[in-house]
């Protein structure tokens, strides 16, 4: 199964090199058979469909009848629109604000659902774990009822301590407050799961080795855990990044992206501008322009990780 | 244990399959039979399940089975548009709109609207002469008033013609019993162009209006008459603000017991029958300044073209035949499309032979949107979608980002973009 | 996250001076920890209490103001009703099927892909098919949504098990999961096998597969309750109400113009109690792995 490159080197003579590195032996085979299958499903589910929502982007298409090629008419179009400079910085600040809040939340959470010192745990376990159950339609219902402006929940306790109702709905920078804990709230579990198997896999030694050597806890946590948990931590945060670039479901529910167009998203400015309006050709530019937007955040993440792994 | 875990969780799928056998892999096996015709629709359920019971008394008499697919409302367009492309469309549906992909793959309906009486502004015909759809039902725009809170205040409401309000009147009855009883919010409207065009209406606009130099046009002094006093009433006084601008449910603040009065539509009749217990609400006439509209709504009727049609048209033929359809409306709270029926609501009467009354007493204009929706699909000038310039922009308005005449002109420049006459 | 150490050079007397000393410190840190947790758990339960006791409101309670936590004359009409007016067996067996097939087969492929980007990564072509299947989540749903169906239909697998199976075994998040795990893994133990003679694959599937249980939970997990909430997929391929999955039920009872909420409340609490039990089971595999024996030197 395995294949391996002959080193010309050794069988050319006596090295000439002493100090070589051990020969570096390529294993071609055994990756591919075993990426094998998510290549063909990749090819044929996103490269497939991807390059035909591509091929859409330099047309008219509406869904039905012929596509004319446009060319980059969508493009232009694109950049020229204010509403969708609007759109991504929105999105971009609600990125911005609920990543390190979800990264901060789940991993203490994993951390004290691993530790020995807590009791209850695993009720506790199944508390976190249900809003993440919730489907986002229901989960935004949830929210808009315990934060609805006029007879919402919060407000009832607001007023009952004397103060006056805040404005969760109307507000636009509330109603993003609104959004950020419903978000977090629902996916937590997701991030605390993946923390808890991360944090049981390090192993107990290095622990015992600090604590001997008079490591308190929070010693232990950065400068244990933290590195041994690097490339979890990187996972968790890259996806809840392209997460929260992709949020519509929930924010759909709870607020209709509003007050009025204050909060709307990149996709739901796709779905509006594209989809409603049955303009498929530029719904798909749209998306291009976000696939890159995307790719480009995962770059830079893995780039900055690479930096720090070095 | 992890050998055992898969084996178990690979024993309980394989357990699943045989169940599942009647669904996936038994599936597409009633195709072949003659009896059966497959009818697509959304909602009955939720309206009484009128037409499943429709079903099974027409399987009773015939025994030619009809098998109803209620499919979630929000995706139904595009499943029928899929269905479409796949050649998997039903044999007859009940829809909310006409989708150019598939709209000449029906059958002419207009025998079996002529032959029951099927009212005859309701009826638009296509480029060749044919009535491919007619509705089912009617719906219609109506006022709801918080009857405690009304007697509570000593404000009276209009039940018949003699006694109709305005606009300006009733905005002032409704703050007299916001004042007068503490009552949070004077008026919530849902969060609908449909609604909101039913307002215009009254206001003696006629809405924007496809000319025929293929762009659209509305009467600018009427319109901004009524877009004005709309965006004046979303002032978190009478009208809450969160309604309009972030989908806040109009129908939940209702039930609250805190609105004086709900501007919606029949379809809420039998849900507040069930669901209102703190206090009592009624049907009250809406208000005219200077006409009295409404808008009207419902679901359409369509039968696909193929070896089904026959049976399918069959049952059309059955369903509208007035003792059935008089039950179907009973079940379901149809408001009816053929006159003259003696249809008995139950407790529901008063509020359906009002809506009966409006609609009789409304001006033509209230049929106005569904049937210019028609036309326009027919004539091949839209590529469907759904697209709602209006409520954007009204939403727009009522949050204060922009005044009336930029809305009314962002509106007739997002139609215009999505009409092509040729 | 910590643990506790054994001194075993402590002098006889002083021993429980200091075992005392030592439960006093943990009783110390462990109240205030216990007391933190339970203040987010309760934060987070908050929220899914009043959606459960909501779901026992008659739809009278629903919407009065003042609203009340509990439900005054609590009812079980709404399950009642969602029980008979849904199929509600037909449509669990068939998410319950679709989500047990395409997890074992999700959970196989994603460990597979994920150790060989983990493992050849100095391959150029693995760096960037890794990159490609990130890619594959940056591209909204809604948006290829109209292509996949096209390609859906054109290899045959419109309305079939397959056609919702197939396209979803595929995840960017699982193999990227796996790829990360893997990569924390010493390569010694690699190195050590090929030495031994062992096969490229026989490595994976003897030696680092079993290591790698916890993940393998935890995909599976994840993976059942991505499919069993998937509602937009199977939306599209499934064309007969025979076929529906539970989520599609669900959506239904969102009508035109009102939503029932009371049999929307209680239908979804039935929808996800599956889910709860298997999370239940499952979670134990997660929390109790103990694979640090594996890799203490």
């Amino acid at each position: 199964m395995t294949a391996t490159a002959i080193d010309p080197e050794r069988l050319a003579g006596p090295r000439k090199r002493p100090g070589k590195a051990p020969r570096r032996v390529q294993y071609r085979l055994a990756p591919l058979v075993l990426a094998g299958v998510n290549i063909v499903l990749f090819g044929v589910f996103f490269v497939w469909p991807g390059g035909l929502g591509l091929a859409y982007s330099f047309t008219d298409y509406t869904g039905i009848g012929t596509a004319n090629f446009i060319g980059l008419e969508n493009y232009e179009r694109l950049f020229g629109d204010p509403t969708f400079y609007t759109a991504l910085t929105r999105t971009l600040l609600f990125a911005v604000i609920s990543v390190p809040l979800m990264y901060v939340m789940s991993l203490s959470i994993a951390s004290l659902l691993v530790s020995n010192y807590v009791k209850g745990k695993s009720a506790a376990k199944l508390v976190f774990f249900f809003p993440w159950l919730i489907s986002p339609i229901v989960a935004g219902v949830i929210w808009r009822w315990m934060f609805g402006e006029s007879f919402g929940f919060v407000n009832y306790v607001v007023t009952r301590l004397g103060a006056d109702p805040l404005a969760w709905q109307t507000d636009p920078d509330l109603a993003l407050m609104v959004v950020v804990m419903a978000a977090t709230w629902g996916g937590t579990a997701f991030n605390m799961l993946i923390f808890i198997a991360a944090l049981k896999n390090v192993p107990r030694a290095y622990y015992e080795a600090a604590e001997i050597d008079g490591a308190n806890a929070w010693q232990r946590f950065r400068h244990i855990t933290l590195p041994s948990i690097a490339p979890t931590s990187f996972l968790v945060i890259l996806l809840s990044s392209l997460g929260a670039m992709k949020e519509f479901a929930m924010v759909q529910s709870l607020n209709s992206g509003g007050p009025g167009t204050s909060n709307t998203f990149l996709i739901q400015y796709i779905y509006e501008t594209g989809f409603k309006r049955a303009d498929v050709g530029y719904a798909s530019a749209v998306s291009m322009i976000l696939l890159v937007i995307l790719l480009s955040i995962a770059m830079l993440q893995m780039w900055v990780n690479r930096r720090r792994a070095a | 244990m992890k050998r055992r875990l898969i084996l178990t969780a690979g024993t309980a799928g394989a357990a699943a399959l045989p169940l599942s056998a009647c669904g996936f892999i038994g599936g597409g096996d009633d195709e072949g039979d003659a009896d059966t015709i497959k009818f697509w629709l959304s909602g009955d359920a939720n309206q009484g399940g009128g037409f499943q019971k429709m079903a099974d008394k027409y399987f009773e008499e015939t025994g030619v089975t009809v098998d109803i697919d209620d499919i979630p409302y929000d995706d139904f367009n595009t499943r029928l548009r899929n269905a479409a492309q796949a050649d998997g469309l039903p044999d007859l549906a009940r829809v909310s709109a006409i989708d150019p992909i598939w709209m000449n793959q029906l059958e002419d309906l207009s025998d079996v609207a002529s032959e029951h009486g099927v009212m005859e502004n309701l009826l638009i015909e296509n480029e060749d002469g044919e009535i491919p759809t007619f509705l089912t039902d009617l719906t219609a725009v109506g006022m709801y008033v918080n009857k405690t809170l009304f007697d509570q205040a000593g404000v009276t409401y209009p039940t018949t013609a003699d006694q109709i309000w305005t606009w300006d009147a009733f905005i002032s009855a409704v703050k007299e019993v916001k004042a007068a009883t503490g009552a949070r919010y004077g008026l919530v409207m849902d969060p609908s162009s449909h609604r909101l065009r039913s307002l215009m209406y009254q206001f003696g606009s006629d809405g924007f209006l496809l000319g025929d130099d293929c762009t659209y046009s509305t009467d600018e002094a009427a319109t901004t008459e009524a877009l004005q006093f709309f965006a004046d009433i979303n002032d978190d006084d009478v009208m809450p603000r969160s309604v309009w601008v972030s989908g806040d449910d109009p129908n939940a603040l209702f039930k609250s017991g805190q609105v004086a009065a709900y501007y919606s539509g029949s379809w809420q009749v039998a849900d507040f029958q069930a669901n209102i217990a703190d206090f009592e609400w009624a049907s009250a006439l809406m208000p005219a300044q200077p006409r009295r509209a409404t808008n009207l709504g419902g679901g359409y009727a369509v039968v696909f073209k193929g070896d089904k049609s026959k049976a399918s048209l069959d049952f059309v033929n059955w369903l509208f035949t007035a003792e059935n359809y008089t039950e179907i409306c009973e079940i379901s709270g149809f408001l009816p499309v053929i006159q003259g029926l003696d249809i008995d609501y139950g407790t529901s009467q008063a509020s359906f032979d009002l809506y009966n009354e409006e609609i009789a007493a409304s001006d033509p204009i209230s049929s106005e949107q569904g049937n210019s929706a028609l036309e326009i699909t027919y004539a091949g000038q839209t590529s469907g979608g759904d697209a709602d310039p209006l409520k954007d922009e009204a939403v727009k308005l009522a949050n204060g980002e922009q005044d009336v005449p930029t809305t009314i002109a962002n509106i007739i420049a997002s139609l215009n973009e999505n009409i092509s006459c040729e | 996250m910590s643990t506790t150490t054994a001194n075993p050079e402590t002098a006889a007397p002083a021993a429980p001076r200091r075992r005392k000393a030592r439960k006093i410190r943990e009783v110390g840190t462990a109240v205030p920890l216990t007391a933190f947790m339970w203040l987010l758990a309760a934060m987070y339960a908050f929220p899914v209490l009043w959606f459960l006791l909501s779901a026992f409101k008659p739809g009278s309670e629903l919407f009065q103001y003042p609203l009340t936590f509990l439900p005054e004359n609590p009812t079980i009409g709404g399950f009642e009703k969602a029980w008979g007016r849904y199929d509600f067996l037909l449509y669990f067996s068939n998410t319950l099927a679709v989500a047990l097939t395409t997890t074992l087969l999700t959970v196989m492929a994603s460990a597979m892909c994920g150790y060989a980007l983990a493992k050849y990564r100095d391959q150029r072509w693995i760096r960037i098919f890794f990159i490609c299947l990130l890619a594959t989540t940056m591209l909204p749903t809604e948006v290829i949504l109209s292509p996949t169906f096209l390609v859906i239909r054109d290899l045959g697998m419109y309305d079939s098990f397959a056609g919702l199976v197939v396209p979803s075994i595929m995840t960017a998040t699982g193999v990227f999961m796996f790829r990360q795990f893997f990569i924390s893994i010493p390569d010694d133990i690699i190195e050590a096998a090929r030495i031994d003679g062992a096969r490229e694959t026989g490595i994976f599937f003897r030696i680092m597969l079993p290591m790698s249980r916890p993940i393998i939970m935890t995909l599976a997990i994840f993976s059942f309750q991505w499919r069993w909430n998937d509602y937009i997929w199977p939306l599209i391929v499934v064309g007969d109400e025979r076929k529906f999955t539970l989520q599609i039920a669900l959506r239904s009872i969102v009508g035109a113009e009102n939503i029932d909420w009371p049999l929307l409340l209680a239908a979804s609490v039935m929808s996800i109690l599956p889910l709860v039990l298997i999370f239940i089971v499952f979670q134990k595999y997660v929390m109790n792995e103990d694979i640090n024996a594996g890799l203490k030197d």
